[in-house]
């Protein structure tokens, strides 16, 4: 079935230790398979950061947050940081009350997260 | 019912409070579909007036109740959303064909996310072949954080 809500995830290399990859469309137990595979297919080194840009994304449910929890759980395994930027505010409301506004870093933006990250 | 829906053709320039519709819409049993629900939750849901925050958590709700069933219907069959929509809220009952199975888990992630920004959650169980949640949303019921 070709004729989803899209999501699209676009890897954009920043710099050799810091990686940006963007998150677009809608998030849910369709599309998700489609992210887990970009995550799996990434390399996190130590020392190393991922920037999940998820400012065009614009639904995400359970299936979405587990994802983002697994990118976490891996990124801390493999020694790297890992950082999400720009999650629009009733996104963020899911979030919150599944209290994990204390397991993630937020960044209003891609651009504000990477030097942070430096 | 019918004295209801009389009521609510006189009524329309009062407002809202007369309404009491029913919308059914029934679906492939299939995760491609979620959106196109999603999608019609919130039209109804703006169609009582629910706050953007509001319809927001309805949308995600009713995507929740969903997912759960889809893992549990018959492949090929159809899953069936009835929305029901007074003046203050909307319930909606999401159902699916199963095999012999008729409880979705409860100690779910889904489940949590579903009953945190649902009003009411439950999940009915009157036959062993179907699988069903219903769940409320009242207008302007406080919002958790």
């Amino acid at each position: 079935m070709r004729h989803d809500h899209g999501l699209t995830v676009t890897l954009r290399p920043h710099s050799t230790r810091i990686q940006v990859l963007a998150v677009a469309g809608d998030l849910d137990h369709h599309t998700a398979p489609r992210l887990r595979a970009a995550l799996e297919e990434l390399t996190l080194a130590p020392g190393g950061a991922l920037v999940m840009d998820l400012s065009a994304l614009t639904f995400c449910d359970s299936t979405g947050i587990s994802l983002l929890v697994a990118a976490h759980q891996r990124a801390q395994d493999a020694g790297a940081a890992l950082a999400l930027a720009g999650l629009h505010s009733d996104i963020a409301h899911v979030f919150t009350i599944m209290g994990l506004d204390r397991l993630f870093s937020f960044y209003e933006s891609t651009e504000k997260a990477i030097p942070a990250l430096q | 019912m019918t004295d209801e829906t009389a009521t609510r053709a006189d009524d329309i320039p009062d407002g809202l409070s007369g309404i009491r519709d029913a919308v059914s819409v029934r679906l492939p049993a299939a995760s491609a579909y979620l959106s196109v629900l999603r999608t019609a939750t919130a039209g109804l849901a703006a169609r009582l007036d629910f706050t953007l925050d509001e319809i927001e958590d309805l949308r995600i709700a009713v995507d929740e109740a969903c997912a759960m069933l889809l893992g549990h219907a018959v492949p090929g069959t159809d899953l069936l959303a009835e929305f029901e929509l007074t003046g203050q809220e909307m319930i909606v009952r999401v159902e699916v064909s199963t095999v012999g199975q008729s409880e979705p888990k409860r100690d779910d992630f889904a489940w949590m996310v579903l009953t945190a920004l649902a009003d009411d959650v439950d999940a009915v169980t009157d036959s062993p072949d179907r699988m069903a949640i219903v769940l409320r949303k009242r207008r302007g019921s406080a919002r958790l954080s």
